[in-house]
């Protein structure tokens, strides 16, 4: 069991990994440096969904350090491990009941990753500086938030069959719609 | 497939980005009545200068990051950075009457070395920190 547990992690780590990667190779959506779409929040929804938080915690912290020891340094670790876990959190938070959508918790999830990184910026700067920046990111969390949402849906569809628990998932999903 | 929770979450934070534009509006509007400069590194006060005053300020910090700050013309720019993106010194010139123009408006902020140089009122209570 603990050898399908650490190759299944394996491969959702280096799908996020991969997916960040990728999504920097586009073009910068906006002046606004780091701003990304975190397309790898789709991957990390899907964990959460499917294989509870713990898997999905373990991939929201190894994801940032990794990043941050390969190539960001530590600044920009402790701008992705507060973004990460406060977009857990908020994940956490909204799938509890299925009234929010795969689409809705990852908006909530984009928001808080947001959230997150300004404190981290008010900590680092000593001023709340990045708050003029607010209006462009919390309408930028949503298009990336709805954008994500609808990557781990799908995503949760195309692999229904790889594993029972993402097909339980699945039709625990499609059960609550209202 | 959007429930409607969904659209209620997605209204919520978009009308939240609509009050944070006003805000930021009003913000940048007060700001052009700024005639000091405050410097922040590493989130604590550094230095302050007056706007009438030609000087440079240099900011340098044990890690090794190191800022030049000048003030020339009743305008201030981030004049050097040993920061990798270079976005701070491209922001260039910052001047109390055109504050509202900038992205940062009444800011030039060095993200990986920390560093805030503010626009401020004297008179005025506190500076928009």
């Amino acid at each position: 069991m603990r050898a399908r547990a650490a190759a299944r992690y394996g491969i959702l780590l280096a799908l996020i990994l991969l997916l960040g990667f990728l999504e920097r190779q586009l073009p910068p959506v906006s002046t606004v440096p780091g701003l990304r779409i975190g397309l790898g929040n789709s991957v990390l929804l899907l964990t959460l969904l499917c294989f509870g938080a713990g898997g999905a915690w373990v991939l929201a912290i190894l994801k940032p350090v990794l990043c941050g020891l390969l190539f960001s340094g530590a600044t920009g670790m402790l701008y992705a491990l507060a973004g990460s876990a406060c977009a857990m959190l908020a994940m956490m938070v909204g799938a509890r009941s299925w009234r929010l959508s795969p689409v809705g918790v990852s908006v909530l999830g984009a928001s808080a990753h947001m959230a997150g990184q300004m404190c981290v910026s008010r900590f680092m700067l000593g001023s709340w500086a990045a708050l003029l920046q607010a209006p462009l990111l919390l309408a930028a969390s949503v298009a990336a938030g709805i954008a994500t949402g609808v990557l781990c849906r799908a995503a949760m569809h195309a692999l229904r069959g790889l594993d029972p628990r993402i097909e339980r998932t699945v039709r625990k999903m499609e059960s609550a719609k209202r | 497939m959007l429930r409607r929770a969904d659209g209620l979450v997605i209204a919520v934070l978009l009308a939240a980005a609509l009050l944070a534009w006003a805000g930021v509006s009003i913000l940048k509007t007060r700001a052009e009545r700024a005639d000091c400069v405050r410097v922040y590194v590493g989130g604590k006060p550094f230095a302050e200068a007056r706007l009438d005053e030609a000087r440079t300020i240099v900011a340098e910090q044990e890690n090794g990051c190191r800022n030049e700050i000048e003030i020339a013309d009743g305008r201030v720019r981030m004049k050097a950075s040993t920061c990798q993106n270079q976005l701070c010194v491209e922001q260039g010139w910052m001047e109390p009457g055109k504050v509202s123009k900038r992205s940062m408006g009444a800011h030039i902020v060095c993200l990986p070395n920390a560093v805030d140089v503010q626009l401020f009122a004297s008179g005025a209570d506190a500076p928009d920190a």
